[in-house]
């Protein structure tokens, strides 16, 4: 099967450029038919021929989607309504994301779990541990021992994909929670809003710890990795769409509980290369903050959930095995871009 | 209060648990790992990794804890940072 007809990606940019475009498509059944079944054509290139090409246009595509979420509105945009077609083909390029992440997932890593809440968080832990995201040689010999200034700014250029709007992925996760859930998410998110202090909310000491390591705007989209976009991908799915909500608690909870020991080995780099000491606090700060987040986020939200309904444990497993896997896969393109050998899974 | 590495450790000392502190906990006493309570942040993350479920959670404390708690308090003091696993150096 080829890619035929309209060019998804090249359509998506170009209707982005005039937005007041989308209302007359909306009406236009035909158009709707075509882009609909473009999507089709593109997910079905991408994932089932395994076209790298075709999964990076819809990657690209998903990412323009996520970014109109995250983004503050714009005045020029209050009229255009892109959910009509947007949804179509968010569903269908979704779907197959996903479909792709949740298939070979051993059954007894999302099953044979325990039903009491906190013997599910140990079980939870240990699968994380086994998983070979959990040391990833990136971090443990490349970052720690091995990495040139130039090599951590290309590290945080792909971190941009999770790290800044973290903030926003808490906001939408909290709504509708039960008030025990949306609390500890709350506190959470109070903690990314620097708890108040306007210097110390996180996407802004991020946005300096960039600076300080060299990085311009200009340096994003052109040096973005494909597994980056994809974590960043799946991470603005698992938080826009409230039927993920037990998906996402095991892929961020996951994230927080990896941070700690992945963070030491980022100031290690920081030091060695006599770094601004602003990035070298940033990670600091993590270290200790996402200990008490993911240790929060499993006491209070996986335990309550996992209690109410054991088939929620699968949810959370699956979450959980998407992060470590995307993860994984995120780590070693990163590691063979920069030359390090340091990788698990190929 | 802090983790400890119980008794368990003596048979094993694997030190896979070494590789994940995020702060370098963990000291090499010449026959098991101990945690240094003045480092330890009692995050958690060393409990799973070990093979032999030597890393006993505050939670956990039982009357026979006091001994591993001195233990690893006093060996602590007096045994060198270990940074890296074995199987990572």
């Amino acid at each position: 099967m080829k890619v035929e007809g309209l060019n998804l990606l090249e359509w998506f940019v170009a209707m982005e450029r005039n937005p007041d475009e989308w209302n007359f498509v909306n009406e236009d059944f035909d158009i709707r038919r075509n882009v609909n079944q473009s999507a089709r054509l593109l997910a079905h290139e991408a994932y089932v021929n395994n076209n790298q090409a075709a999964l990076a246009k819809l990657h690209e595509c998903l990412a323009i989607i996520y970014r109109n979420e995250f983004e503050c509105t714009r005045v020029e945009q209050v009229n255009a309504d892109r959910r009509p077609i947007v949804s179509d083909i968010q569903s269908v390029l979704e779907g197959a994301m996903l479909q792709y992440e949740m298939q070979g997932l051993p059954e007894a890593d999302i099953s044979g779990f325990p039903v009491n809440g906190k013997e599910y968080v140990k079980w939870l832990k240990k699968l994380v541990s086994k998983s070979p995201s959990s040391v990833h040689p990136f971090y443990t010999r490349f970052l720690s021992e091995e990495a040139t200034a130039a090599d951590v700014k290309y590290y945080l250029i792909q971190e941009t994909n999770l790290d800044p709007k973290f903030d926003d992925i808490l906001a939408f996760m909290q709504i509708g929670l039960p008030v025990g859930q949306k609390l500890e998410l709350a506190k959470n998110y109070f903690d990314e809003m620097g708890n108040g202090v306007e210097a110390d909310v996180h996407s802004k000491m991020f946005a300096q710890t960039l600076k300080a390591a060299g990085v311009e705007d200009s340096d994003m989209s052109s040096a973005m990795l494909l597994q980056s976009i994809v974590s960043g991908n799946v991470s603005s799915c698992f938080a826009l769409s409230r039927r993920h909500y037990f998906k996402a608690v095991g892929y961020f909870g996951v994230t927080e509980y990896l941070a700690p020991r992945r963070f030491k080995h980022v100031i290690k780099a920081w030091e060695r290369n006599n770094m601004p000491a602003h990035g070298i606090e940033y990670h600091k700060l993590h270290v200790y903050i996402d200990t008490e987040h993911a240790n929060g986020w499993f006491n209070n939200v996986v335990v309550p959930l996992v209690e109410q309904d054991p088939r929620i444990g699968r949810e959370i497993a699956l979450g959980a095995l998407i992060r470590i896997n995307s993860s994984a896969r995120y780590l070693d393109e990163l590691s063979d871009r920069l030359g390090s050998n340091a990788t698990t899974t190929a | 209060m802090p983790y400890v590495v119980g008794k368990e450790c003596l048979s094993c000392k694997s030190t896979v648990c070494v590789d994940v502190c995020p702060v370098d906990a963990f000291r090499d006493a010449d026959y098991q790992l101990v945690i240094c309570p003045d480092t330890c942040i009692e995050c958690g993350v060393c409990e799973p990794e070990c093979p032999v479920d030597a890393i006993i959670n505050p939670e956990e404390y039982t009357g026979e804890s006091r001994d591993v708690i001195t233990l690893n308090s006093e060996l602590s003091k007096t045994s060198p940072v270990i940074f890296k696993s074995v199987t990572a150096q």
